[in-house]
C-alpha cells in the first residue's frame, strides 16, 4: 500500500497544473494579499492629527498670530494628547492653504465664536468637532454652575480640571479585531478545500473506466481497500503538506498571521479541513461515470462556492448566511475552517473551535465512507 | 483578410467567457452604485454616527442616562452580557464599538475611579472617537455632582448638554464616488475578457499546423502579423465600447454630470490597449490551454492587485506603490482619481493624467514589440 502511494504521490506532484493551482496560486495570491490587503490590517488605526489653529487676532487684516497667551481655547487645545494631535499656529491665509493642500484636516477658529471648518466628512473630522463641542460644553457647564449653584463653582472647577479618561479598550491576547484577517483566514480555508482537486484526481486514478492508471491498478492483484485506502491518504498528505506551506509562508515570511503558541490546534484544524475536502473530492470523482473534466468543474464550483460563502471574495456574506440560513454555515467547510481560525487567532472561543473541529472530522468521515461505498464493488466488464 | 476573419469567428466560441465576466462585473457595478449611494456629502458637516453596542450591566439610572447620551451621538444597540457575541459582532463590523457598562456604574467610575470597559479595534480612529464621547460623559457628570446637583438633576443635565453643538463648516469637494468605484473595477475586467479569450485564440495561431497551412498560403508574414493586430484591435474596440457602456448606463447621471467623461474614456481606452497588447503576449508565450488560464490568472489579479485596482492606491505602502508604477493598472488607478476627486483641473494634474495615459499607451507598445520579437523567435527556433 505504501509503494501505491508512493506513486499516486509521485503522480500528483508532477501533474504540473495541479500543483499550480492548489500550492502555488494561494501562495501567489497570499503575496498579493499581503502587499494589497496587508496595507488594510492598520487602515483603521488612528493616524496623528494635523490642524491649524487661527487665534481671533489672526484672522483679522493684520495677520498677527499673536500668541497663545491668554487665550482659554489655545491652552485647551494644548492640553490635549500631543501624541496624536498636532495643533499648528497660523494665519488664516496660511491655514486655508494648508486646508486645500491636506496638510491639516481642519481649521480651528478662536474667538468669542469659536469655529471649525473642515475639508472633508469622516471618523477623524468628527474627532476635531468633539475636541471643539466639549471645550463649548465644558464652558457652558461651567457657567450654569456659576448662575444656579454659586456656592460649589469651586469644587466643579476642580472636577473639570481633573477632567481623565474613564475607558479601556479590552483586548484579547493582543489579537487584533480587524475584519481584513478573514480574507487571510479564507484563502487558507480555499486551499484546504483546494484538496478536492487531489482528493478528484487521485480517485480517478484508481478506477478502471475512469483512467489507464486505474485500469493498470484493477488489473493488478492489490486488494480494492487497499488501492482505494492509498488514494486517499496520498491526496489528504499532499493537500495538508500544501497547507502547512502556506502556513509558514503567511506566518513566517509575511507575517501576515501570527501562530504563536497556537500552532496545535491550527495544525489540527487543518487537517480535519483537508480530511473533509479530500472525501469530498473522491466522492465527487467516484459519482457518476461523468468525464474528468465535468468532475473537475464540478470541484471548481463547490470549492469556489464554498469559499465565497465563507467571506473570500465580498466581505460579510459569511455574515449575512449565519443571520438567514445558519445550518450553511454548518456544512460549509470554508466557513467552518474560517471560523475555528477566529476562534483561536482572535477570540478564544473554545465551544466555536471544538463544534468547527467535530462538525469537519464528522463530515469528512461521512464523505469518506460515502466514496468508498460507491467504489467498493465496481467491477468492470468492459471498460 | 483569412485570418482576420478566423479570429472573429473564434471569438465566438470563447463569447460565454465575454457574457461571464460581463454579467459579474455588472453585479459588481449596481452594487457599487447603491454602495456610492450613501457617500454622497449633503453639503453641510454633521459627526460621524458609528454602530455601537452597548452591554448594561448595571440598569441604573446612570447606565440608562449614558445609553441615552450615546444614543444622540450614535446608532446604539442594546445588546446581551456576552463577551462572545459582543466580540464577533465587532469582528464582523456589525458593530464598530461594544460599550459595557459595569456594576455600580456611579460609585465605579463617576465618583470612583473604575474605568469603562470598551470593545473595538484596538488602536483604531473609533476608539478614539467614542472614547473621547465616554470620556465626556463621565467626566460631565463628575463636574455637575460636584457642582451640587442631585443625582436626577445631573443626570437630566448631561442629557441637555447635547443642545451645544459646535459651529462646524465642510468647504464641498466634488466627491463622485460612484463613477469612481464603478469605472475603477473596469481594468480587471478587460485584462480578463481579452487574456482569457484573445490569449486562447491567439494560441491557437501559434499552433505548428496552422502555421504551416498559413505559411503554404499567398499571405506574407507581414500581412499575417497586421491581419491579426487589426483583429485583435476590432475585439478590443468593441470590448471597450461594451464595458465602458456597462459603466457608463451603472451610473449614468453621475458620468454625466463629470466634467472629464471624455477623459474617463479616454482612460480606459488606454488600459484597454494595455490589456490587449498583454493577451497578445500571453497568447504567444503560452504552449496549452491550462498555461493560457495561469498566466491570465497571474496577469489580471497581480496587475489589478498591485496597481491600485481592488484596494486603493493610498492604502499601497511605499514600496508597493513603487512597484505598482511598472503597471499601466497604476496609472489608470491615479487618474481615475484625478478625474473624480478633483474640482479644478490645475495644470499640474493635467500633466499627470497626460502622463498615465502616455505610460499606458507605451506599455502596449512594449508588450506587443516582446511578443513579436518572440514570436519571430520561436518561428526559426521551429524552421
Amino acid at each position: 500500500m505504501l509503494l501505491i502511494m508512493k506513486r499516486q504521490i509521485l503522480v500528483s506532484i508532477r501533474e504540473v497544473s495541479n500543483i499550480f493551482w492548489t500550492l502555488f496560486f494561494p501562495l501567489l495570491l497570499a503575496t498579493l494579499f499581503h502587499f494589497t490587503l496587508g496595507a488594510m490590517l492598520d487602515q483603521n488605526g488612528m493616524e496623528p492629527l494635523s490642524a491649524a489653529y487661527v487665534p481671533a487676532s489672526a484672522a483679522a487684516s493684520d495677520g498677527n498670530t499673536g500668541g497663545r497667551k491668554n487665550d482659554p481655547f489655545s491652552e485647551y487645545l494644548e492640553t490635549l494628547d500631543q501624541t496624536w494631535l498636532d495643533i499648528r499656529l497660523m494665519t488664516e491665509e496660511e491655514a486655508r492653504d494648508a486646508l486645500k493642500n491636506d496638510e491639516v484636516l481642519g481649521i480651528f477658529y478662536g474667538g468669542d465664536e469659536k469655529s471649525l471648518t473642515v475639508g472633508e466628512n469622516t471618523v477623524y473630522t468628527s474627532i476635531l468637532s468633539q475636541i471643539l463641542e466639549i471645550y463649548e460644553k465644558n464652558e457652558a457647564l461651567i457657567t450654569r454652575i456659576a448662575r444656579e449653584h454659586p456656592e460649589h463653582l469651586s469644587d466643579a472647577v476642580a472636577a473639570l480640571e481633573a477632567y481623565s479618561s474613564s475607558t479601556e479598550t479590552i483586548t484579547f491576547d493582543g489579537s487584533s479585531m480587524n475584519n481584513v484577517q478573514n480574507y487571510f483566514f479564507a484563502l487558507i480555508a480555499m486551499t484546504c478545500l483546494y484538496g478536492s482537486f487531489m482528493g478528484m484526481y487521485n480517485s480517478v486514478g484508481v478506477q478502471a473506466n475512469a483512467s489507464a492508471l486505474g485500469a493498470r491498478l484493477t488489473a493488478g492483484c492489490v486488494k480494492r481497500y487497499k488501492s482505494i485506502a492509498a488514494s486517499l491518504l496520498s491526496s489528504w498528505l499532499i493537500s495538508f503538506l500544501e497547507v502547512l506551506i502556506l502556513l509558514f509562508y503567511m506566518d513566517v515570511v509575511l507575517g501576515d498571521i501570527d501562530l504563536s503558541g497556537r500552532e496545535v490546534r491550527i495544525l489540527v484544524i487543518c487537517a480535519a479541513a483537508t480530511l473533509y475536502a479530500s472525501s469530498l473530492g473522491m466522492l465527487i470523482g467516484t459519482v457518476g461515470s461523468w468525464s474528468e473534466n465535468l468532475k473537475n468543474g464540478i470541484v471548481i464550483s463547490v470549492s469556489m462556492a464554498c469559499s465565497f460563502a465563507a467571506d473570500l471574495m465580498i466581505s460579510g456574506v459569511k455574515g449575512a448566511i449565519e443571520t438567514y440560513a445558519p445550518v450553511i454555515n454548518r456544512i460549509n467547510p470554508g466557513a467552518l475552517t474560517t471560523d475555528a481560525f477566529y476562534s483561536v487567532l482572535v477570540y478564544n472561543d473554545t465551544e466555536k473551535y471544538f463544534r468547527s473541529l467535530i462538525l469537519l472530522t464528522v463530515f469528512g468521515l461521512l464523505l469518506l465512507t460515502a466514496a468508498v461505498l460507491s467504489m467498493r464493488r465496481m467491477r468492470y466488464e468492459s471498460i | 483578410m483569412k485570418v482576420y476573419k478566423g479570429y472573429l469567428i473564434a471569438l465566438k466560441t470563447n463569447i460565454s467567457t465575454v457574457i461571464l465576466y460581463c454579467s459579474i462585473y455588472l453585479l459588481v457595478a449596481l452594487s457599487m452604485v447603491y454602495l456610492s449611494s450613501g457617500e454622497k456629502s449633503s453639503g453641510s458637516y454633521s459627526q460621524q454616527r458609528l454602530s455601537i453596542g452597548v452591554a448594561d450591566r448595571d440598569n441604573s439610572l446612570w447606565s440608562e442616562t449614558l445609553l441615552e447620551y450615546l444614543k444622540q451621538y450614535h446608532d446604539v444597540t442594546v445588546m446581551e452580557d456576552d463577551m462572545s457575541a459582543l466580540a464577533e459582532a465587532v469582528y464582523s463590523s456589525e458593530i464598530v464599538y461594544a460599550v459595557l457598562i459595569p456594576e455600580d456604574f456611579l460609585n465605579a467610575c463617576i465618583l470612583g475611579e473604575e474605568t469603562v470597559g470598551t470593545l473595538t479595534e484596538s488602536g483604531s480612529q473609533w476608539e478614539y472617537y467614542v472614547n473621547g464621547r465616554i470620556d465626556s460623559f463621565v467626566n460631565t457628570a463628575r463636574v455637575l455632582l460636584a457642582g451640587g446637583y442631585s443625582s436626577e438633576e445631573a443626570a437630566q443635565h448631561v442629557l441637555e448638554t447635547a443642545e451645544v453643538q459646535p459651529q462646524v463648516k465642510l468647504e464641498s469637494t466634488r466627491e463622485d464616488a460612484a463613477v469612481y468605484n464603478v469605472f475603477r473595477f473596469m481594468p480587471y475586467l478587460y485584462f480578463s475578457i481579452l487574456c482569457f479569450t484573445l490569449g486562447l485564440i491567439q494560441k491557437e495561431y501559434q499552433n505548428t499546423d496552422i502555421r504551416k497551412r498559413l505559411l503554404a498560403s499567398s499571405l506574407t508574414l507581414k500581412s499575417q502579423n497586421i491581419q491579426s493586430l487589426l483583429a485583435f484591435f476590432t475585439i478590443g474596440f468593441f470590448s471597450w465600447i461594451l464595458c465602458e457602456g456597462i459603466g457608463m448606463i451603472t451610473c449614468a447621471s453621475e458620468f454625466l454630470d463629470n466634467p472629464y467623461q471624455w477623459l474617463i474614456l479616454l482612460n480606459g481606452f488606454t488600459i484597454m490597449l494595455a490589456a490587449l497588447s498583454a493577451a497578445y503576449f500571453v497568447g504567444s508565450m503560452a504552449k496549452t490551454d491550462a498555461a493560457v488560464n495561469g498566466m491570465a490568472n497571474v496577469l489580471s489579479l497581480g496587475f489589478c492587485f498591485l496597481g491600485g485596482i481592488f484596494v486603493p492606491l493610498e492604502l499601497l505602502t511605499g514600496a508597493i506603490r513603487k512597484i505598482g508604477q511598472f503597471f499601466p493598472t497604476y496609472w489608470y488607478a491615479q487618474n481615475i482619481s484625478i478625474l473624480c476627486f478633483n474640482d479644478e483641473m490645475t495644470a499640474s494634474l493635467k500633466a499627470t493624467v497626460f502622463q498615465g495615459l502616455l505610460i499606458q499607451i507605451l506599455f502596449s507598445l512594449a508588450c506587443t514589440s516582446v511578443a513579436l520579437a518572440i514570436g519571430k523567435a520561436r518561428r526559426q527556433e521551429d524552421s
